[in-house]
């Protein structure tokens, strides 16, 4: 590994990792994208290096994590469950409606294109402001807003139906 | 402010960036748009709900010869935190006590010490100067004993000659 490649992974590892957990919840499947994600940021770098490294990890990331989740779908709830038990958290309801909400978030972004995905990611989970976001993906602060906005619609009209139904029962 | 014009405001609404400037027209708008306040309220509860999702536990890299492992992070030293904490403080102040008290006992040790042997040395004096068969030494030791009665060596030291000349 080339020592900016061996950079990037100690600097953004934890970054990686946390992106892949939220959408994934289980601590060795995030550990897999984590792998996955350096061994082709790797191959990008033997290529052409990209410009804006923790962007390119974050697309990936998100890109992967949803992927894994697709195939995993059945495995998941039980593995989180086993995760759980280890750590010594409670299990059951309140387990089962983050499983859930999880799931819910999970298809959410995957219904979202690429860049309003990226940005809701850095906005919600690694508390970006939109200068910063803007900076970060090379556009305007309006742009970001948009894509933010536009997302934030698209999770909202997804999940509104779901979670009236959830609040609805018992 | 119509809802065209509230949109924009929507999304630093949802991202905390709604400036104070902005905020009571973006809330008299929401309070009289049955509309745009639902729509508002979709979206905070979709960023709500995602904020929810509980963070992943911390990871760190360790370097195992040339491989570097991902893993959980190695126990954390006692930080600037720790030393600022009251438990720090105690702990400080109990170690400085032990040493005043360590260096205090010393310090008397030392002090009675130094005064029996200045003591002896001045009945040595003081019988030298009173010429011979005036005084003895052990005379000379017991009145140094009568103005300081705080020698405890050098009462044992008059016992001790008393003993021997016996």
């Amino acid at each position: 590994m080339a020592r900016t490649e061996a950079d990037a992974f100690e600097r953004y590892t934890h970054e990686v990792y946390g992106w892949a957990y939220r959408l994934l919840g289980r601590h060795h499947d995030a550990l897999d994208v984590v792998q996955d994600v350096f061994v082709r940021w790797s191959e990008q770098c033997a290529q052409r290096p990209p410009r804006q490294a923790r962007g390119w990890l974050r697309r990936v990331t998100l890109n992967r994590a949803i992927d894994l989740r697709r195939h995993r779908r059945t495995q998941v709830t039980s593995g989180c469950e086993a995760d759980h038990v280890a750590a010594g958290q409670p299990l059951a309801g309140q387990l089962m409606d983050e499983e859930t909400l999880r799931c819910d978030v999970a298809d959410a972004l995957a219904g979202l294109t690429e860049a309003q995905r990226e940005v809701l990611t850095a906005k919600v989970y690694d508390g970006l402001t939109f200068a910063q976001i803007a900076a970060e993906f090379g556009f305007s602060v309006s742009t970001a807003k948009t894509h933010y906005l536009r997302a934030v619609q698209a999770v909202g009209d997804r999940l509104r139906p779901r979670w009236a139904d959830l609040e609805k029962q018992p | 402010m119509n809802c065209e014009e509230i949109e924009p405001l929507m999304a630093d609404a949802w991202g905390d960036e709604l400036s104070p400037q902005d905020l009571p027209a973006f809330e008299a708008h929401l309070a009289s748009c049955q509309r745009c306040r639902g729509e508002y309220e979709t979206g905070r509860a979709a960023v709500e709900r995602m904020r929810a999702l509980p963070s992943p536990r911390k990871v760190t890299l360790r370097r195992e010869g040339n491989r570097l492992v991902i893993g959980p992070p190695p126990p954390r030293r006692a930080g600037l935190s720790f030393w600022l904490s009251g438990a720090a403080f105690r702990y400080a102040a109990s170690v400085l006590i032990a040493f005043a008290a360590g260096y205090t006992l010393h310090a008397g040790l030392m002090f009675v010490e130094s005064s029996s042997e200045t003591a002896e040395r001045t009945a040595s004096i003081e019988a030298a100067h009173a010429g011979p068969g005036s005084v003895s030494l052990q005379d000379a030791l017991l009145r140094v004993h009568q103005r300081n009665p705080g020698y405890a060596d050098l009462a044992k030291c008059i016992i001790a000659l008393h003993q021997g000349k016996r």
